[in-house]
């Protein structure tokens, strides 16, 4: 009975989105920043500057689970029709995803959040702090998307995974503007950092979008290492049951360390999902690898000591006993909060452990011992 | 239940053949049953079997002296007949349960007694009502007991069955020298039946072991003229 | 003369679970020559890979574990059918695995299981008062049903309240919980740690000497409880044995392995069929190594599949058929149903 009831009134709410489009039309546009960003890095998004618009134009990357979507911004009255348009300064946000939230955070636009995917999974107490003062909903039960919080909150965007199409695509369909963002497709740091950019396209905010990405980028390059050193090989993460999910060779993460001079024990798999070895098979290749990079939900206090009693075999691999496991905690630091838009500081943390920089205070990677 | 007088009586001594237990529904006979089998503290009075009070045996050596059979056979698994009737030496084996060969020959010689003998390799499920209900009671047969006892044996068997299964008990009794005590609501061929009548009425209990004044003493009691 | 098949089946189980004991643990995996593995078996640690022992004593242990847990739910699920006279009673239908679960839930979830601390014992604990838990309202409800499908239902309705109570939860858990959770509801035998194999083998050990205790007891109530009274058999004793029994196989597996379905209910289905024996000192034994065989096929399996298929969907698409043939088949030879 209760749920006939819901039903009843879905109709009536997303009626009233359409009229409240069509008055917004009509009136007022966007100022043009007139200011153009350059994507450099990024595959997975376009920005198509026009005549009074920009479109803001996101896609698959790697074809694997395809999709394109679209997202126009009107500077004066246009006949194009995009499926999403907007007019106005973005005041109401939700985000599918806590990464989202570090761009806008790194833009200070963080307070246009109306409804979040996991709140009580966050924390960053800058970001816990501003959801409090603002009230933010909790759109979402058991990591799906919940309907009715969503369509309470009634964003001008929602900030979506592609991942969960069918949900957003049923979400469309009663009058929500979603926005595809697949950040984490991206092959390498910096094209992962440049989403900025895009959110900067969204914002008005090119400027210190840009600023933001170019001081990360000089920084960046300016540490990365050319070639990998092929002692420096090593093995990732830590198994899940009875299987060890490794990173596929061409990710972001494994782009990340060879930019540090690390070399992937399975640079030679292929494939752009991660791969899936069995436990016994990391066990034997783990008495090979020189290094071992994990990041992980353990406590910020995690030993060598804690890593073995979490499985005796441990003490065999090559790079517990020559203590070269690298160690970053995704329970203390923010790797995946901040470390998105912060990509030239994990590069000096990994550096830093091969050939120390003289005073430098890590903040994601260290040894464990 | 507790403290509620179903019936009373005067002392009953019972040795060997059939006796009958006789009464309307509810009028205790179960009850009586299952104080026979320790499953029922008595409010007053007293069961003693060989001069010791019932609830002082324990229900494993209570096992070796009295038998049971209920009204309605059931057995989960898909017993053989033989396995059936092995189920009876249970009392007498050890912790194991093995089957002696003296088992063996037990269980074949009751089925020879009693004629079921044909049916000792089928299966139990597969048998009629009234074939089960016979396995049954050799079942008790087997337990080796001076005494058995019968809740309504008859209760869910035909005319012809339950002829077969009053001949065969009063047999036994004769030939085995066993006590043999069953409830019934049939009580138009009693004095064929059994040699004894247990007849519960009025809240009290009359032993009679005269086959030829039973007709009356139920008339009586059940009201009804005959 | 009918020992004497029952006797053949016995060692031809016992032949076949050690068979595949060899096979998972010298062939199945990472590449590793079977001289080495036997070396290791041996004692021997000079071998050339320093993790090799590891792994061939983590395949051993996997092996133990998964023999024995399978054993000691194909001998709860006997137990169980002949306790409520049900050919389709089992650890999982019945409810006692859900019980089990919800007592892990409760630890893991319930914010016992911080990181580092151990809390293998109070999930057994949990598991086991759970699972007891569940047959006492089981049991509770049989005085009122006598009716055998509809105990079935009861005993789905429970797993379904468990797991909404779980789901409640859930949502109070953080992502480290809710995760562990999940990983442990897909089933394995390889989370038996080295320091826990012992009482876990000695738990499953004791339940099934009992059982084989209780042997006589079970015969005589197939004919009832009742009967089973009046052939000298301690009914009183022995439901409390059967409870215990049962809810220390089904939670211990449960907790250590996660709820592992089917097995309980089609090994004790599969021996009766084959078995000639009705005895169930023999029964007993057939079904723990029956339970083994299939435990130790299992998780060859999953093995063989890089563990890329879970325990429990190995032990549906094994189990389940077997189930159904057997219902099929003996739909005949049991009263009721």
């Amino acid at each position: 009975m209760k749920y006939a009831l819901i039903f009843l009134f879905l109709p009536a709410l997303s009626c009233v989105n359409h009229s409240d489009q069509h008055v917004q039309e009509n009136d007022i546009f966007l100022e043009d920043s007139e200011m153009k960003s350059e994507v450099k890095y990024a595959q997975g998004f376009e920005l198509k500057y026009g005549n009074g618009y920009t479109q803001v134009v996101t896609k698959s990357i790697d074809g694997n689970d395809s999709f394109q979507d679209t997202v126009q911004l009107n500077f004066k009255k246009n006949t194009t029709s995009a499926t999403k348009q907007i007019n106005s300064s973005l005041t109401s946000v939700n985000c599918q995803s806590s990464t989202h939230l570090a761009y806008l955070n790194a833009l200070g636009v963080l307070n246009t959040v109306s409804g979040h995917c996991g709140i009580q999974f966050i924390s960053n107490p800058t970001v816990i702090n501003e959801f409090n003062k603002n009230e933010v909903s909790e759109i979402c039960l058991n990591e799906s998307i919940s309907v009715e919080p969503l369509l309470t909150t009634n964003p001008e965007l929602f900030f979506a995974y592609p991942f969960s199409k069918e949900e957003v695509e049923d979400l469309k369909s009663k009058g929500v503007k979603s926005f595809y963002i697949a950040e984490y497709l991206e092959k390498s740091p910096l094209a992962r950092l440049e989403w900025i950019k895009l959110f900067g396209v969204l914002y008005q905010k090119e400027k210190l979008a840009s600023d933001f990405f170019d001081r990360a980028e000089q920084e960046y390059l300016a540490f990365k290492k050319d070639e990998i050193n092929l002692e420096q090989d090593f093995i990732f993460n830590l198994p899940y049951g009875d299987n060890w999910y490794t990173p596929s060779a061409n990710s972001l993460v494994v782009k990340l360390c060879e930019d540090a001079g690390f070399s992937y024990f399975y640079q030679n798999e292929k494939g752009t999902e991660n791969m899936l070895h069995t436990t016994e098979q990391v066990w034997l290749d783990g008495t090979q690898a020189n290094y071992w990079i994990i990041i992980a939900d353990r406590p910020a206090e995690f030993s060598l000591e804690d890593l073995v009693a979490e499985e005796e075999v441990y003490s065999t691999f090559k790079s517990v006993k020559n203590k070269k496991v690298i160690f970053c905690s995704s329970a203390d630091t923010d790797y995946f909060f901040s470390g998105v838009i912060e990509p030239e500081i994990l590069l000096k943390d990994l550096i830093n452990i091969t050939e120390p920089i003289d005073g430098y205070q890590p903040k994601y990677f260290r040894l464990l011992n | 239940m507790a403290g509620q007088l179903l019936f009373t009586s005067n002392k009953v001594e019972l040795k060997t053949g059939v006796v009958a237990l006789v009464g309307r529904n509810g009028s205790g006979k179960s009850t009586f049953i299952r104080s026979i089998l320790g499953d029922h503290e008595l409010t007053s009075g007293e069961i003693s079997l060989d001069g010791g009070p019932i609830e002082k045996y324990s229900s494993r050596d209570l096992s070796k002296k009295i038998a049971v059979v209920y009204s309605k056979p059931q057995l989960f698994g898909d017993h053989k007949v033989q396995e059936v009737l092995l189920l009876g030496r249970i009392p007498h084996q050890n912790i194991w349960g093995t089957n002696s060969q003296k088992d063996i020959e037990l269980v074949q010689n009751v089925a020879k007694n009693i004629s079921i003998e044909h049916l000792l390799k089928k299966k139990f499920q597969s048998l009629s009502d009234g074939e089960k209900q016979l396995v049954m009671i050799g079942r008790a047969f087997c337990q080796s007991t001076g005494i058995i006892i019968l809740d309504e044996p008859a209760a869910f068997l035909d005319v012809v069955n339950r002829k077969e299964v009053m001949a065969l008990l009063k047999k036994v009794a004769k030939t085995e020298k066993k006590l043999v005590i069953f409830s019934t609501h049939h009580v138009e061929t009693l004095q064929d039946d059994c040699d004894q009548l247990l007849l519960i009425e009025n809240k009290e209990m009359i032993f009679s072991s005269n086959p030829n004044k039973f007709k009356e003493l139920i008339s009586k009691a059940f009201k009804l003229e005959s | 003369m009918k020992s004497k098949r029952d006797i053949v089946l016995l060692v031809a189980l016992l032949i076949t679970v050690v068979l595949l004991l060899l096979l998972n643990v010298g062939f199945v995996g990472a590449d590793i020559p079977f001289s080495d593995v036997l070396s290791i078996l041996g004692g021997e640690s000079s071998v050339e890979n320093p993790s090799w022992t590891y792994i061939v004593e983590h395949r051993l242990l996997r092996s133990v574990v998964a023999i024995s847990a399978g054993g000691a739910l194909a001998i709860a699920g006997l137990i169980l059918q002949v306790f409520f006279r049900n050919p389709l009673a089992g650890p999982g239908v019945l409810g006692i695995s859900s019980g089990a679960s919800l007592g892990v839930a409760a630890v893991i979830m319930g914010g016992f299981a911080q990181q580092g601390t151990d809390h293998a014992n109070m999930t057994v604990m949990a598991g086991i008062a759970g699972a007891c838990g569940a047959l006492f309202i089981l049991l509770f409800i049989s005085r009122y049903v006598k009716n055998q499908l509809t105990l079935l239902v009861v005993g789905l309705m429970l797993g379904y309240f468990v797991s909404a109570l779980v789901n409640i939860m859930f949502l109070s858990a953080d992502q480290a919980e809710t995760r562990e959770y999940v990983l442990w509801g897909l089933g394995s035998f390889a989370d038996v740690k080295r320091t826990e194999i012992l009482t876990f083998v000695i738990l499953m050990c004791s339940g099934l000497l009992t059982s084989m205790f209780m042997s006589k007891g079970l015969n005589a109530l197939v004919l009832g409880s009742d009967y089973a009274k009046s052939l000298g058999i301690n009914t009183k004793l022995l439901r409390v044995g059967i409870i215990i029994v049962t809810s220390v196989l089904a939670a211990g597996v449960t907790v250590y392995c996660g709820p592992i379905s089917f097995i309980g209910i089609a090994v004790p289905q599969l021996i009766r069929l084959i078995s000639k024996s009705s005895n169930h000192v023999w029964i007993i034994p057939l079904c723990f190594l029956g339970g083994g065989f299939l435990g130790i096929a299992s998780d060859v399996i999953v093995r063989f599949s890089d563990n890329s298929l879970p325990l429990n969907t190995v032990t549906a698409l094994i189990g389940a058929p077997i189930i159904i043939w057997t219902i099929i088949k003996m739909n005949k030879s049991f009263a009721g149903i």
